[in-house]
């Protein structure tokens, strides 16, 4: 084998462990082992021997008994187990790298690994690894064939192989993107993405300052027509305060079942309506964000659940990238009389609160004053910090941060006011969603990162909810040209790779049109047609499979007979004359003096290398007891 | 087109990761699964182009014979005009014929040295010869028939029969198989078609303008006749056998530069004093089948010196190897 493709096989494997190694999920104790492969590698590019097979073998047991009680015990979970297995055989294989076959299970191995990795992790960095693994897996493929074919690489390959890469590349596109799809789950999988944004259903005080100090991306929202929002991405509203934590009591919303891919929440539709595209990453409940009110959607979810508060949730199979359009009116939700009472609840024990409360209010002249006056004072009395005492460290955060330390996020401003607002008699809710966002330019969207998490107040003022944020505004920095174009590199490939999903596939082959067809294509019978095609190909090749297998069997049946009389005529040739052992039965045959004996086996051999490697049908009845009496004739001829 | 061992790989491999990204729905697996998938299209399609307009010749060093390796030259052409082709073999399961040409250049031809052995006499007829190529990938093995097969006539496995001939030389004396060599011609006569080169009386050719040739004294008969029993009642391995003896000895006293015809039940070669004569000789011995006695065959002539392969108990040829120089028992031997 030739160092350059020894050298590649090595750069294969490196890149599959990287993979694993970016997504941080696998228990690092296993990747001791990558030293141990890359001193295998090294000494086969060093031109050394293989190690003995016996070592190999008992440690590959033993791996997998490791790989058996690490799934059951250990890490007691498959993916990772398997992960595991990979890493400890490529070590195990790294040493025994004898032909250009066991590079190509050293291949798929790494096609596996990656497999692991992809469904631990998907950052952006998986596209460059994974068009490096595309290109050098094909240069790779052919320097394994190449090797095993002819021992010098002939002039002119490589520049074949280049070719053949740029050609995978669009071909890997192509595939990918008519690929037929699903949702997923169907053997029961567990997803292992973790949920990065969005909240969950119930928001204890104190718990937002891991959130806020978190750059990570939560969305992507790109506004159509380029129209200039008020950038609040309203989530999940909240109407229960109990034990310092807020809860949402609407367990039980209008349903709506998705049949055309949208829906509508309102009768007509707003001529000016604000349309945004979200990309939303795996979210930890179904709850969808947009500027306020929402009043349609776009998705590929089956069902869509309208709650009474405004809030809009879709289903959800799995934590996976959420991609849906939704459009808005601007306004703020209506407020339903019915339900006021359930946002004048006010807990028990906070009566300094309430006292404040009616202080601060006592001269406003109506709810809208009360509102600003409560805000005004937040304002102007307590201060924006993240380094805040535990909140289960202090008796009731909200009285700590209205009388003891006046510092806190919004959190701590929200709740103070929703309380305050309720204790003077004007119905409040708290509001978790996004604020703000870094406009790229250059994409021409809004980038929402966990630290523009926030909670404002909503107080029912006249016919609709009206927003107030106590909250003082924090400074955000500027990003650069760079972050901005990487940026845009992370919303395609979290867009068009990652969340590329069914509904994308139909739209796009809903744009494919037979030249001055005016028929109307909604994606679906090209859809079916590529089906029909990919259910023909594998038709098609399993029934060849089948067909092969049947042959095989078919000549197994008929040629073992064949190949075993030949085996008992060697075994017999070396018993009687030993110094014919190992030796070719042409060559065993010169050794034998006796002249008749020898054309007797002679005419055997031959009829057999006939039967068994020659052209012709398989052998019939007749010849195998013609060669049945060939070898007794021998045989008898001997014991003569 | 055939799958091969690491094409069943790749698609043992392929299912598995298809049946992952169909069960978990993920992106990054489909693409790894569109990877596999591609790895095979292109496999299939380049493959094919590969092996488009490719047409392979074999030329073997003549004369032919069972037994030794003997020197082949494959010769592979592409008639493409702008691609070259990669890693191609030619096989013949038949006769084990293998060669692969790593590269044979657009509208151009590759060459390749390899040996050949061919185990039995007769016309072999290359007609299982196949051009294959599993480029670029390997995971499948495009197989085309070559049209046209060619046949090549292998002669009788040669053995070693100077011991055999001193054998004839001790026991019947030197009269029984007279050397050839010596210059005591008696007569000069016209060139005749089959006469030795060596014969040629050049002092004579060159006074009258035409080829002229030595004839040797009379009294010894230096023209040797074999004669096969080719009795349909011999055994198959038995007849092969005789037929490599008389072969072999044919060979060996032409070598020697006797004059040496074959005599079979039902053929009789003219002498062959040239190499063109000694391999009609072979292609006989090469084609040659069971035969019936013909009576002239079995008639004894004049001065020939004689030796007789028997093949069979019964032989036709009994009477004969009564007067032989000497006899070979193709049974016993």
């Amino acid at each position: 084998m030739q160092s350059g493709y020894k050298w590649t096989l090595f750069f294969i494997v490196a890149i599959s462990h990287t993979a694993l190694f970016i997504t941080s999920e696998m228990p690092p104790e296993l990747f001791i082992l990558t030293p141990i492969t890359i001193a295998g590698y090294l000494t086969l590019i060093a031109g050394k021997k293989p190690v003995n097979r016996i070592f190999l073998n008992a440690a590959a047991l033993a791996t997998l008994i490791f790989f058996i009680s690490d799934m059951f015990v250990i890490s007691g979970d498959l993916l990772i187990a398997v992960g595991n297995l990979t890493l400890a055989f490529h070590a195990i294989k790294s040493f025994d790298i004898r032909t250009p076959g066991d590079g190509l299970q050293v291949f798929f191995m790494a096609v596996i690994q990656l497999v692991v990795a992809s469904e631990l992790d998907q950052p952006l960095i998986f596209g460059a690894i994974f068009l490096v693994f595309i290109a050098s897996s094909v240069l790779f493929i052919m320097a394994s064939y190449q090797a095993a074919e002819v021992e010098k690489m002939p002039r002119g390959l490589l520049k074949s192989g280049i070719l053949l890469t740029l050609t995978i590349l669009p071909l890997v596109t192509v595939i990918f993107i008519l690929m037929p799809r699903g949702a997923g789950g169907l053997l029961g999988s567990r997803n292992r993405q973790k949920a990065v944004s969005g909240f969950d259903d119930k928001i204890s005080i104190g718990t937002f300052e891991e959130v806020i100090s978190s750059a990570d991306v939560v969305m992507r929202i790109t506004v159509e027509d380029g129209k200039v929002v008020e950038s609040y991405w309203r989530g999940k509203v909240f109407e229960t305060y109990e034990k310092n934590s807020w809860a949402n009591r609407w367990t039980h919303g209008f349903p709506y079942r998705n049949r055309k891919g949208k829906i509508q929440f309102v009768r007509k539709m707003p001529k000016n309506g604000i349309v945004q595209d979200v990309l939303l990453k795996p979210p930890k409940s179904g709850t969808v964000f947009g500027v306020s009110e929402i009043v349609g959607i776009a998705c590929d979810s089956r069902w869509v659940v309208q709650y009474p508060n405004g809030e809009v949730a879709v289903s959800r199979r799995r934590k996976k990238r959420v991609n849906y359009q939704v459009i808005s009116t601007g306004e703020q939700p209506k407020v339903r009389g019915k339900t006021l009472e359930l946002y004048l609840q006010f807990p028990d024990g906070m009566e300094r609160t309430r006292k404040l409360a009616e202080t601060i209010t006592g001269l406003a002249p109506d709810s809208a004053g009360k509102c600003r006056a409560i805000m005004k004072w937040l304002r102007k009395n307590c201060s924006y910090s993240l380094k805040v005492p535990l909140a289960g460290t202090v008796g009731n955060p909200v009285e700590d941060f209205l009388f003891k330390t006046r510092k806190g996020y919004c959190e701590y401003y929200a709740t103070s006011m929703v309380l305050m607002l309720r204790a003077v008699g004007i119905p409040a809710r708290i509001v978790a969603g996004y604020r703000g966002g870094d406009f790229n330019p250059y994409g021409g969207y809004y980038v929402v990162r966990q630290s523009n998490a926030h909670t404002w107040v909503e107080a029912a003022i006249g016919p609709r909810w009206v927003r107030f944020d106590p909250t003082p505004a924090t400074e955000s920095g500027s990003r650069s040209l760079f972050s901005n174009y990487l940026d845009i590199l992370g919303f395609a490939w979290d867009r068009y790779v990652v969340g590329y999903s069914v509904e994308d596939r139909q739209t796009l082959l809903g744009q494919l049109k037979w030249p001055g067809s005016s028929t109307e294509n909604n994606g679906r019978l090209p859809a079916v047609a590529i089906s029909l095609l990919i259910l023909l190909g594998i038709m098609l090749i399993s029934g060849r499979m089948l067909l092969l297998w049947r042959r095989k069997r078919e000549f197994k049946k008929r040629m073992q007979p064949v190949s075993i009389l030949a085996m008992q005529i060697m075994k017999w040739l070396t018993r009687k004359y030993p110094e014919t052992k190992g030796l070719s039965w042409r060559k065993s045959v010169q050794q034998i003096q006796d002249f008749p004996l020898r054309t007797q086996l002679t005419s055997f051999f031959n009829e057999y290398e006939a039967l068994r490697f020659g052209a012709g049908p398989l052998p019939a009845k007749e010849q195998l007891e013609r060669l049945k009496t060939l070898a007794e004739n021998a045989r008898r001829r001997r014991d003569e | 087109m055939k799958l091969t061992r690491e094409g069943k790989g790749l698609l043992i491999t392929g299912v598995l990761v298809a049946m992952a990204a169909l069960n978990t729905g993920n992106n990054l697996i489909y693409l790894l699964t569109a990877l596999m998938l591609s790895l095979g299209l292109l496999d299939v399609v380049a493959g094919y182009s590969n092996l488009k307009k490719i047409s392979a010749d074999v030329v073997v060093e003549e004369p032919l014979y069972a037994g030794p390796g003997q020197t082949a030259f494959y010769r592979f052409f592409n008639d493409k005009k702008h691609s070259s082709a990669f890693l191609v073999t030619l096989k013949d399961t038949d006769t084990g014929m293998f060669a692969v040409a790593p590269r044979i250049d657009p509208d151009g031809m590759t060459e390749i040295k390899g040996v050949v052995t061919f185990s039995c006499r007769g016309r072999i007829r290359l007609s299982h010869m196949k051009l294959s190529s599993g480029y670029p990938f390997g995971f499948y093995r495009n197989v085309v028939k070559l049209n046209n097969p060619k046949s090549f006539l292998v002669y009788p496995e040669l053995i070693d029969v100077q011991g055999l001939l001193a054998g004839v030389r001790s026991i019947a004396g030197s009269g029984a198989l007279p050397h050839p060599s010596g210059e005591d011609f008696t007569d000069i006569r016209p060139y005749q078609q089959g006469d030795p080169m060596r014969d040629i009386h050049w002092k004579s050719t060159a006074k009258t303008g035409g080829l002229m040739v030595k004839e040797f004294r009379a009294g010894i008969s230096r023209h040797v006749t074999v004669a096969l029993d080719t009795s349909a009642r011999a055994t198959p391995e038995i007849l092969e056998k005789g037929i490599s003896l008389a072969a072999s000895l044919v060979e060996a006293l032409f070598s020697e530069g006797y004059p040496v015809r074959l005599k079979t039940l039902a053929q009789v070669s003219a002498p062959a004093r040239s190499r063109e004569q000694l391999y009609h000789i072979m292609d006989m011995l090469a084609l040659i089948q069971p035969e019936e006695p013909v009576p002239q065959a079995l008639q004894e002539e004049g001065q020939e010196i004689l030796l007789v392969v028997l093949c069979s108990r019964d032989s036709p040829f009994r009477n004969l190897a009564q007067r032989a120089s000497g006899v070979f028992d193709a049974i016993r031997l």
